[in-house]
């Protein structure tokens, strides 16, 4: 089994070798630096706590800027949300909170989730730890990067149709997305609610399979987290993957694909049974995901109005729909508001129908198809991006029918809720390229599995090793 | 002619609001009872409180609905300041009971669909009326609401005030509004004139001021209509104060509100949770089975039935041991206008009093004079006092009468001209034998006392 680094500082701290509230004040000192030029994160803690009790003993945490941190800035990269601080944490930051771990500030994120390069967010864009000009991938860019730079650490992510799986791949990290349900929402500024999912970024599966325990579980104030069965991480078997037709056809770079082959032939030579299927439903999955997700984001962002949190309207003499509209217009970013315009258009009576009651359709019907392969494999695998990470100039001319496009290997687990994983499989010059396994609903544990075969003989490389010490 | 329909908003009476833990309970400071979910606050998901589904589901049957097997929660979208998260949770494809009715005293009104939603804060005007402002205040925000939507099948306002009358009673019955939802109940009315469009007037507080509104709303369309202008069709709001409906919008097509399905909550398996639930017996099911237990008019004890479920429990309970027509007789009259008059007096702990009053009546033990007294003492004081028991010597009765008569010998006179006048002469004989005598025998020999004198 690979070391884990995280386990490794929690043991020094326990063992007192390391004095945790120094490490986290000279880690805090390096960190600002760093981020002055990176934009990782949206805002670093003045005084982290720390704890040296607990699973996670002072362990440094960082939350996507979407997930509620109670009297800390917490805006969802969104300038609607600027002077907003939670009155509550969400029940994952209780949870991190609870065993030990210590935040140490929020990341940098597309604003509300909306993007695949992190060049959505209000307060600057995050630049790749592995080449500062180009995306670390989104819209949990900020999370991905900082897992790059930071030695000791996991970050909690959020991925609603592949924001954890193609930043942990363009940052050369792991980056789990567990089963809808596994990890209450309460406390995530909702993007789509029946997409959402609250998970993990670490340097190594061990770092994920230490923290994962941590925040999964029922919550009573998330009813869709009350009816899971327990987590269990124990070594399993994996027997045989599958690798749909779908997902390696086509507008993969060729130098991604071959790479993912060879990953394919290691697994093999670990006696695990690799297969081509097909699953034409598959490519529904865009244009179902696309719907469903921007119907659910225009009921969600509508109670952004200027009135209660955040940025509040000026024009306070207007009428009500002028006074929002006002704060709408200036506040909202053009990715948000596209996706208010498409979500809002999907719902309506005379369209509903046929865009949004069908793609729920859609997605019944690929829970199904992925349903059937798992009666006979246990996992299925795809390289986690299509492509290496893109320079900022580049990013500039792609439209967004083309963004939305390059979703397509992440984007349908993220639409039947299964948990799914993406590991650096290797490095094309200097960049990272990520491979993707996806489980069926419940089944992390395979996941943990099958990245520890895979981590056996795998060196990552990391562009940074920041830590507390001197 | 004119077609009326009534959408209906009942609070239920849980201790806690719809999808949070904050009590659903009036308070004296504004914005006491909130919390990030019924604020709408980013992040915060909202949680069922499964007695409102129950008590709506108890609405639902007590209005003769069929229940669904499987319901669930929708987000309807509009943009209004009142609404926390400009969405309102409520149901629409699948609401909690469909198809129902209630029979009110001379038609049938359909019922199309009953179902949960939360109520939006309440908007305050009243502290800054120099102003074109309001405040806002979050303690109604969240509280369970159940809407009912009726055919147009009314006929005139009178009618809508009845059925809705007639409805709360219903519901109260079983539980699923309170005493005083009277005075707060808020309705949308639609109502059309003679082939007109339909009308639609917004959010009318109470029955006195629905039927206001719909006398009101009659009066303008005719008129309208008589000058040979068309009724447009459009929504109108209720001006208490002027008691006229005043326009708001014209209403070209429905409102769109794009529902979706709350993804934060689950589909609910109705009929299974349903068979958890206890329904209690609605009036028309209890005064069946009163009418068959004791005898009784079905429609007297359920007019006892509708006006207090207090007063139906007692008579339940005291016909086993009391003559029951006896009992619902005292029960329907006086004891109901005492029981409204001292709504301080305990019911139960008068019970023992009022039966030992009613059963002395009914066993001829004493008049029913000294009985309505004894009643009325029971309430204002809590005891009866001493019961004076009945005479049956008609002797005396007839020479207290002769007594009387040759005292005020003008009595006769005037009952001569004014024949109504004989009460005076029942009243004097009443009072001077103390209620010892039945006020009916009284009257029989204060009648044959004047016929004999007629004769002579």
């Amino acid at each position: 089994m690979k070391q884990s680094g995280v386990s490794e500082y929690i043991s020094a701290v326990k063992e007192e070798s390391i004095d945790c509230r120094d490490y986290i004040e000279r880690l805090i000192v390096q960190l600002r630096k760093e981020n002055s030029k990176l934009e990782l994160f949206s805002k670093l803690h003045e005084k982290p706590v720390c704890n040296p009790e607990g699973a996670l003993a002072s362990l440094p945490f960082t939350v996507k800027d979407n997930i509620c941190v109670e009297k800390f800035p917490t805006r969802a990269g969104s300038k609607i949300l600027i002077g907003y601080q939670p009155p509550f944490n969400a029940t994952v930051v209780e949870r991190m909170n609870t065993a030990g771990a210590a935040f140490i500030g929020t990341t940098n994120m597309d604003e509300f989730g909306f993007g695949t390069f992190c060049t959505n967010s209000a307060f600057g864009t995050p630049k790749n730890p592995f080449d500062n000009s180009r995306s670390c991938g989104g819209s949990s860019g900020g999370a991905a990067g900082s897992t790059a730079i930071l030695k000791h650490h996991v970050a909690l992510a959020e991925s609603t149709g592949g924001s954890i799986s193609c930043p942990a791949s363009f940052c050369g990290v792991v980056g789990i997305t567990p089963t809808y349900g596994r990890v209450s929402r309460y406390g995530l500024i909702d993007y789509a609610n029946s997409l959402d999912k609250i998970g993990l970024m670490g340097r190594s599966i061990e770092d994920i399979a230490i923290a994962l325990p941590t925040i999964s579980g029922p919550d009573p104030r998330d009813f869709t987290s009350m009816i899971q069965p327990p987590l269990t991480l124990r070594d399993e078997k994996i027997e045989s993957i599958a690798v749909p037709r779908e997902l390696i056809s086509e507008g993969t770079d060729e130098k991604i694909l071959k790479m993912f082959w060879n990953a394919m032939e290691k697994l093999k030579s670990e006696g695990v049974v690799v297969d081509e299927v097909n699953m034409p439903v598959l490519k529904y999955s865009i244009p179902a995901y696309y719907i469903l997700a921007c119907a659910e984001a225009s009921t969600n962002l509508a109670k952004f109005c200027g009135i209660r949190y955040g940025k509040e309207g000026s024009q306070l003499e207007n009428m009500y729909n002028t006074f929002f509209t006002e704060v709408r217009t200036d506040a909202f970013g053009v990715e948000a508001k596209r996706r208010i315009m498409l979500g809002t258009f999907a719902r309506m009576a005379g369209y509903r129908d046929q865009y949004y009651m069908k793609s729920l359709r859609v997605r019944r019907k690929i829970i199904e198809e992925f349903g059937r392969l798992y009666e006979s494999y246990d996992l299925i695998a795809s390289p986690t991006m299509p492509l290496l990470p893109p320079k900022f100039e580049e990013i500039a001319d792609m439209s967004p029918a083309s963004v939305y496009a390059l979703d397509f290997l992440t984007v349908p687990p993220n639409l039947a809720g299964l948990p799914h994983l993406s590991m650096p499989m290797g490095y094309v010059g200097d960049l990272p390229a990520g491979v993707h396994f996806i489980a069926n609903h419940w089944k992390e544990e395979k996941l943990i599995s099958v990245g520890r075969i895979w981590e056996r003989g795998m060196e990552y490389r990391f562009p940074l090793n920041l830590e507390g010490r001197s | 002619m004119m077609r009326i329909g009534l959408e209906i908003h009942v609070q239920l009476p849980t201790k806690s609001k719809l999808f949070c833990y904050c009590p659903n309970a009036p308070s004296d400071e504004p914005n006491m009872n909130v919390c990030p979910i019924c604020l709408g606050m980013p992040g915060s998901k909202p949680i069922v409180n499964e007695r409102a589904l129950a008590l709506a589901a108890i609405a639902a049957k007590t209005l003769n609905c069929r229940l669904l097997d499987r319901t669930w929660f929708s987000r309807k979208t509009y943009f209004y300041p009142d609404l926390s998260k400009n969405f309102q949770i409520t149901q629409f494809e699948a609401p909690i009971g469909i198809e129902g009715f209630l029979d009110i005293s001379e038609r049938r009104v359909n019922i199309w669909r009953i179902h949960l939603e939360e109520d939006p804060a309440r908007a305050v005007h009243e502290l800054v009326p120099e102003q074109e402002s309001a405040l806002l205040d979050y303690n109604r925000s969240g509280v369970p609401l159940v809407e009912i939507v009726t055919a147009p099948d009314m006929d005139d306002p009178t009618q809508a005030r009845e059925f809705l009358r007639v409805m709360l009673s219903e519901l109260r019955y079983v539980g699923v509004v309170l005493e005083e939802e009277e005075l707060k109940i808020r309705a949308d009315a639609n109502i059309s004139v003679t082939d007109g469009e339909r009308v639609e007037i917004k959010n009318i507080t109470g029955l006195k001021n629905l039927e206001k509104a719909l006398d009101f709303e009659y009066g303008r369309q005719n008129k309208v209509s008589k000058v040979g202008i068309e009724v447009k069709r459009e929504t109108r709001g209720f001006d208490e104060e002027r008691g006229v409906t005043t326009a708001l919008r014209e209403k070209e097509e429905e409102q769109d509100y794009g529902y979706i399905f709350e993804p934060d909550l689950p589909i609910y398996d109705l009929k299974g949770l349903s068979l958890e639930i206890t329904f209690p017996k609605t009036v028309t099911e209890k005064s069946q089975e009163i009418e068959k237990k004791f005898g009784l008019d079905s429609q007297n004890v359920k007019a006892l039935l509708l006006d207090s479920k207090p007063l139906g429990d007692l008579l339940e309970d005291m016909a086993e041991r009391v003559n029951p027509k006896r009992v619902i007789r005292w029960l329907n009259t006086v004891v109901k206008a005492e029981h409204y008059r001292h709504p301080e007096r305990k019911l139960n702990e008068i019970a023992n009093k009022l039966e030992r009053v009613i059963a002395a009546d009914a066993s001829e033990k004493i008049s029913d004079v000294v009985a309505k007294q004894a009643i009325r003492k029971i309430f204002e004081t809590g005891e009866s006092g001493k019961l004076t028991e009945l005479k049956s010597d008609e002797g005396e009765l007839e020479s207290v009468i002769i007594d009387i008569l040759k005292e005020k010998p003008e009595l006769l006179e005037e009952i001569r001209k004014q024949p109504k006048a004989i009460n005076h002469l029942i009243g004097s004989v009443i009072k001077k034998t103390e209620g010892r005598f039945d006020s009916k025998k009284v009257g029989e020999a204060v009648r044959k006392e004047i016929e004999k004198r007629k004769l002579q």
